[in-house]
């Protein structure tokens, strides 16, 4: 070899420079060649393949949740018995009706993260009977918190605005002054769960971003006159915790509530007797569609609180239960015959 | 759009805020204090603002709502008087003006007792349509009262249970009670088991559910201080002794089921003075003076002149108290001797509730001068 | 172009050595730092949060007593219109004058110290700015497209004269709030919701995100009519700083051509010392209005941003009280370079200082005054808005005054849509309203349904196109008693499409959440086998008209829900009575009378 000249030097440079970016870039092209041709061809199980031969594969794959096996349950249901309170002292009436079935103690202990479902579904002031009553609910919220509660949730999903209906039916402020945490229902609240068994909601959206962490379930519902289904206590209460298409329920409400049964396994149940919308339900708006109930119901069978309700509160003895009670029963959810279920009855005041 | 060079191109940094000017001035930074002034206020007014809210758009004024709530005045009933097996039938209420509806004949005697409303419920075994409990309820206004008209037909040979707040007594198919001002009569339609488990379901929810009062003051005299059996302790509101002018007597029968003492309180001195001198009138008129003159108790004794009984009545202080009926001058003696130091070693707070009790109308019919002429 | 260019000025040597050091005219450093400009900035950003507070706080759980439509009422434009087309004030409308007075001594401060949408367009303006000196200078020329406002606001005026208010298609507050309303809350919201769930999924509490969130507690994505197109302009509006800056508020804001036509009386002005100027153009580099401050001020042009003050190096420029009129005190020639003003020499070579009047010919305003008078006809006389073929659709919200005084008072500002908190109120499309009642607020029951206990709409409209109502009124309680409860329309059953009537399954959901007592929506009870051969007991619904409020619940919760088997239309309504429906005497109490008489 011999020595080069300073210009075929520069030349040579020059060449290996370009060179240099003709490979890069050829790599370049290559990769990418490469990379989308993985990605497009190689079969669906290979890793970082995006190929969806059929068109399956690119569905959005729903997220299916179950609630606690088991349900909430702390008293199984044979041991079921009701406590009653009668008056006009609301405080010491949940306590008393808490205290017919053993206590509060006996259901919720230190660090328990409680859910209470009360029903709010209309935006409407209490006295019109259309929801819980908030003296029940902040006196059941201080009775959790006595017993050791970490953490006292109130949710419901409300058919009307739910920021109108927890402020007007008073229970935002109940809730809040009893320092329990309000969930209202948003867009990303909902997931699908499922009910092994159910007929119609085996899988539905279901409200469960506040069921998350908890422990213990309790509902508390007015008695309420119901256009279709004739009554709505604890357990239609239930309703309030699903989403989607609920006017579809209307078609077999029966079904539904018997679903309804199905899926949530509370606690207990709290029956809120002291005021009854016996006629015009479940949206009332009328004084004389109410009367005074004086009466709160305590069990861990939604069942037969709801058919004491019926019998008692509802005044509708002698007339057939309606049809979900049976339903209901028939898969073992309860036991509408509440004479044949201890009862504990205190009168307040 | 000409580019004058890329150093020109300044996205987001450009040149901040550099002025050009030269110049400044403290006028100008005056006003832009006042300016942020200005701003400071109309947040501050915002703010203000933000915290009062029209009330009306957040609250529905109750007094707004339509309609009315069916009146669920059970008055003093407790909620749950149906027995497991029971229910009730519609409440029914009655004043002065339609109480001989109710009770044809016998209202004047709850009259007497200051009979202000009945209460009127039927309860209904659910099977056995007949078989009925009905329940009278009289508020009487005073547990007084009460115990007065309870103890006007409780017939003599029973005996009352004495509790806290009341006396009740049970009959085959029947309860009594009183408690506090209330008076009540439940009655079977037969003497059953479910009937008298229902009178004992019905005795619960009224001990549970009405608020007893203590007995009246009167009874800490005679069953306290002497020793006389409840049940032997009578009220007569009104005409006591068929005397017109007596009214709050308090009396108790002897253990030899023929002396009566008896006992008025009054607001004054001079008024006791003058009761116990009516009284003295009022048992001449059956009777004679069995001495001249007052003896060593300071009581002018009348002997009945049928019975030969010894009857006398005295004031002290403001208390009238009298001996109705005693075999013979030492047994009225006595009696009222022993009355009379019952009354005076009553407890200060006995002595407190007898005074409120006093019905200050009855000292002005009593000092009105056409009484006596009236009667 | 005249006059030397000075374009490499060096800042002055103060700001070089230190933030506090003092000016190089002996002044401290604050004069500096907080110099009119700088108060400017702090004024616009605080109007400009204030106004995004507004709208934040226009929601049930927020609203509180906050005067959430401040800045319509503000207006000065809403305020001249509606009592053009109403000849009233209505409620706070009078706040308007107090922007008169700050218009009438100062000029067109409002347009870039408050208004939030000439603040947007600033800021927008500024950011996308990448242009060199030479070009902003050129860019911020006066150009005659700048009369188009005028023609506008004119013929908008006469319009309002007629009864037909359009203003608020362009007045730059309805717009923003609409805008903000229909297109950016809602994109805040779905941020809300999904940083709500990111929250959630790592255990934290998702109502930190709320706060982010327009509507909070709403159980669904708010949705909106024509949002599109709502959006599409804001991003051509805003989109058009870059070819002209401060596009909208230089060519298109009525509202700025009004305060425009009332700054000629202000009087105060921007002022050029022609002894100083040097004719370099440098306070044009900033000048917002593009108001010739080089040259004779366009005072109705001028937006009072004092850039141009800030950017002269010769400090010529000030702002002052009534200035005289120098043209015909200088004496010499300024062409030969002997002209001298009180006894100084003139150095800029352009002896003019103001223009008082907005430049647009006599003979244009005339004719935009009879395009108005065109335009009346053409919008009123079309069928959707006139009292003959009203669509049926045409919902309006509950106070909401008669059709006709209803078009002579909307400004299409969307703030009832804003507060609705079911999200029926929707802006129209032409199909409802027709052009002149584009944007205006109709209730679809296809999104929501008019709450019974909420009368929110009527408390922020603020020119009473929704009158404010109690909900006293609105129920029919109370005083009202006689008049009986407000109806938007009424309800009407599709037995062809219902389920127990059509198809022989059980449903009304629309008896069950019928919010009157008693219901509007009474059921016919049969039992019947059907064609499976299974017994089913049918609620065959039908509606008490008498009862009926119209309020679209029964629309809204019908399970056929593409096209609903119980919906509203307008007929029926309160408002009108040209669109009532039963024959009713004078005392409405007899007519509920002979609803619940039916109901046994």
């Amino acid at each position: 070899m011999t020595a080069k000249t300073p210009e075929e030097k520069s030349r040579q440079e020059q060449v290996s420079l370009e060179r240099r970016k003709f490979l890069k870039q050829a790599g370049t092209v290559a990769g990418l060649t490469l990379a989308s041709g993985w990605a497009a061809l190689a079969p669906p199980k290979w890793p970082l393949s995006l190929r969806d031969p059929d068109g399956e594969r690119g569905k959005p794959r729903a997220r299916t949740l179950h609630l606690p096996e088991g349900g909430f349950v702390v008293e199984p249901l044979e041991r079921a018995s009701l406590g009653v309170a009668r008056g006009g002292d609301v405080p010491a009436m949940v306590r008393a009706a808490v205290d017919g079935i053993g206590g509060i103690a006996r259901y919720v202990g230190p660090g328990d993260v409680v859910l209470i479902k009360p029903n709010v579904a209309f935006e409407r002031p209490a006295v019109l009977g259309a929801t819980t009553n908030p003296e029940v609910l902040a006196a059941l919220i201080h009775l959790v918190r006595e017993a050791g509660a970490k953490e006292v949730r109130v949710v419901d999903n409300p058919i009307e605005s739910p920021e109108s209906c927890f402020i007007r039916s008073g229970i935002q402020k109940a809730a809040v002054d009893a320092n329990a945490r309000v969930y209202l229902p948003s867009a990303g609240d909902f997931e699908t769960v499922n009910v092994p068994g159910a007929t119609w909601i085996e899988n539905w959206p279901f409200f469960w971003r506040p069921f998350k962490g908890v422990t213990k379930v309790i509902g508390v519902s007015p008695v309420k006159d119901h256009n279709l289904c004739r009554a709505s206590m604890t357990t239609k209460n239930w309703y309030g915790l699903l989403g989607g298409r609920r006017n579809q329920f209307h078609q077999d409400i029966h079904g539904i509530i018997a679903d309804l049964a199905l899926m949530m396994r509370p606690t207990f149940v709290l029956l809120d007797g002291s005021r009854v919308l016996f006629r015009s339900g479940p949206t009332g708006g009328s004084l004389s569609d109410v009367r005074e109930g004086r009466t709160l119901v305590a069990c861990v069978d939604s069942l037969a609180a709801d058919a004491f309700g019926w019998d008692d509160l509802l005044e509708r003895k002698g007339e057939e239960l309606p049809a979900y009670f049976a339903k209901s029963a028939a898969r073992g959810l309860g036991n509408p015959d509440w004479r044949r279920l201890p009862m504990r009855e205190a009168q307040i005041g | 759009m000409s580019r004058r060079g890329s150093e020109q191109d300044r996205l987001f940094v450009r040149d901040g805020r550099r002025s050009h000017r030269k110049t400044f001035s403290m006028t100008e930074f005056r006003y832009g204090l006042v300016v942020l002034l200005g701003l400071g206020l109309v947040a501050a007014w915002v703010a203000w603002k933000g915290t009062r809210p029209d009330p009306a758009l957040f609250e529905i004024p109750e007094e707004l709502l339509e309609g009315e709530m069916p009146s669920s005045d059970r008055g003093p009933l407790p909620d749950r008087l149906a027995a497991p097996g029971w229910s009730e039938g519609p409440l029914s209420q009655f004043d002065s003006d339609n109480l001989y509806e109710k009770i044809n004949g016998r209202e004047d005697y709850y009259k007497t007792f200051g009979f202000e409303l009945l209460y009127f419920i039927s309860l209904v075994h659910d099977e056995e349509v007949a078989t009925v409990v009905d329940i009278e309820l009289f508020d009487l206004g005073q547990a007084a009262n009460a115990l007065g008209a309870y103890s006007g037909e409780r017939p003599p040979e029973v005996r009352p249970e004495v509790g806290e707040g009341g006396m009740s007594h049970r009959a085959p198919n029947a309860l009594f009670m009183t408690r506090g001002r209330y008076y009540l009569r439940a009655i079977g339609s037969e003497v059953t088991d479910v009937v008298q488990a229902q009178l004992t379901h019905l005795r619960q929810a009224f001990e549970t559910g009405v608020q007893g009062e203590p007995l009246p003051w009167a009874y800490a005299l005679f069953v306290g201080e002497l020793g006389v059996d409840p049940s032997r302790v009578s009220y007569m509101r009104e005409n006591a002794f068929s005397f017109g002018f007596a009214r709050n007597v308090y009396a108790a029968t002897l253990e030899d089921d023929q002396t009566q003492i008896f006992v008025v309180a009054l607001e004054a001195d001079t008024v006791a003075t003058r009761l116990a001198q009516m009284f003295e009138q009022g048992f001449r008129e059956y009777g004679s003076a069995v001495e001249s003159a007052p003896g060593a108790s300071g009581v002018q004794w009348v002997r009945d002149r049928y019975l030969q009984r010894v009857s006398g009545a005295i004031a002290t202080g403001s208390w009238v108290l009298g001996v109705r009926g005693a075999l013979d001058l030492d047994a009225a003696t006595s009696a009222l001797r022993s009355l009379q130091s019952g009354v005076e070693a009553l407890p200060a707070e006995v002595v407190a509730r007898a005074r409120e009790s006093i019905d200050p109308g009855s000292s002005q019919t009593l000092a009105s001068p056409e009484y006596p002429e009236e009667n | 172009m005249t006059g030397p260019v000075k374009l490499e000025v060096t800042s002055a040597s103060g700001e070089r050595g230190g933030f506090f050091r003092r000016n190089p005219d002996g002044t401290p450093w604050y004069a500096r730092a907080l110099r009119i400009t700088t108060i400017r900035i702090v004024s616009q950003a605080f109007f400009f949060t204030l106004f995004i507070f507004m709208l934040w706080t226009t929601w049930f759980s927020r609203l509180g007593g906050y005067p959430v439509s401040l800045f319509l009422e503000l207006d000065p434009l809403v305020g001249f219109a509606t009592a053009l087309s109403t000849h009233t004030v209505y409620r706070w409308l009078w706040r308007g004058v107090l922007l008169l007075v700050p218009t009438l001594l100062l000029g067109r401060v409002f347009c870039n110290w408050m208004c939030p949408y000439g603040t947007l367009h600033h800021f927008v303006g500024w950011l996308v700015n990448i242009r060199g000196n030479r070009d902003n200078i050129d860019k911020n020329r006066y150009r005659p497209v700048f009369q188009l406002k005028y023609y506008i606001l004119a013929i908008m005026l006469v319009m309002a004269a007629f009864g037909s208010l359009q203003i608020g298609l362009l007045d730059p507050i309805c717009l923003l709030v609409r805008t903000f309303t229909t297109t950016i809350q809602p994109a805040s919201d779905l941020a809300s919701t999904q940083i709500g769930g990111m929250l959630d999924d790592r255990g934290l509490n998702p109502a930190w995100a709320s706060w982010l969130s327009s509507a909070p507690g709403a159980p669904e994505q708010r949705v909106f009519n024509g949002a599109w197109f709502v959006g599409l302009l804001i991003m051509a509006l805003v989109g058009m700083n870059l070819v002209i800056p401060r596009f909208f508020c230089r060519v298109l804001c009525p509202l700025g051509a009004f305060l425009g036509w009332l700054s000629r009386f202000a009087l105060w002005r921007i002022d050029r010392d022609l002894t100083k100027c040097t004719d370099c153009d440098l306070c044009l580099k900033h000048c917002e209005g593009a108001a010739d401050p080089q040259a004779a001020l366009r005072k109705s042009e001028c937006f009072v941003c004092f850039n141009c003050i800030d950017d002269c190096p010769e400090d010529a420029l000030s702002f002052r009280l009534a200035p005289l009129p120098v043209q015909e005190r200088i004496v010499g020639k300024i062409k030969a370079g002997t002209a001298t003003l009180f006894g100084k020499r003139v150095i800029s070579k352009i002896p003019q200082t103001e223009i008082t009047t907005p430049a647009v010919p006599r003979r244009r305003w005339i004719l935009a005054l009879f395009a108005g008078i065109l335009a009346f006809p053409f919008v009123r006389l079309s069928r959707a808005v006139n009292k003959r073929g009203f669509n049926e659709k045409c919902i309006r919200p509950p106070g909401s005054v008669e059709e006709t005084e209803f078009l002579e008072r909307c400004i299409k500002c969307d703030q009832c849509i804003n507060v609705c908190p079911t999200n029926v109120l929707q802006p129209a499309g032409f199909r409802e309203a027709g052009f002149e009642g584009f944007w205006t607020p109709v209730m679809d029951f296809s999104v929501g349904f008019c709450q019974l206990n909420c009368t929110l709409c009527s408390e922020v409209c603020p020119t009473g196109a929704i009158q404010k109502t109690s909900l006293e009124r609105k129920l029919g309680l109370g005083e009202y008693k006689e008049e009986g409860p407000m109806r938007l329309g009424t309800a009407f059953f599709d037995r062809g499409r219902c389920l127990p009537w059509a198809m022989e399954t059980p449903c009304v959901v629309c008896e069950e959440v019928c919010p009157t007592s008693p219901k509007a929506i009474g059921t016919y009870d049969e039992e019947l086998t059907r064609w499976d051969g299974t017994r089913v007991i049918l609620n065959k619904p039908y509606m008490r008209p008498e009862l009926c409020i119209g309020c679209g619940i029964c629309e809204r919760e019908c399970p056929v829900v593409d096209d609903a088997a119980v919906y509203v239309t307008a007929v029926g309504e309160t408002r009108s009575k040209n669109r009532s429906l039963l024959l009713e005497s004078e005392g409405a109490a007899e007519s509920t009378e002979r609803g619940i008489s039916t109901d046994s």
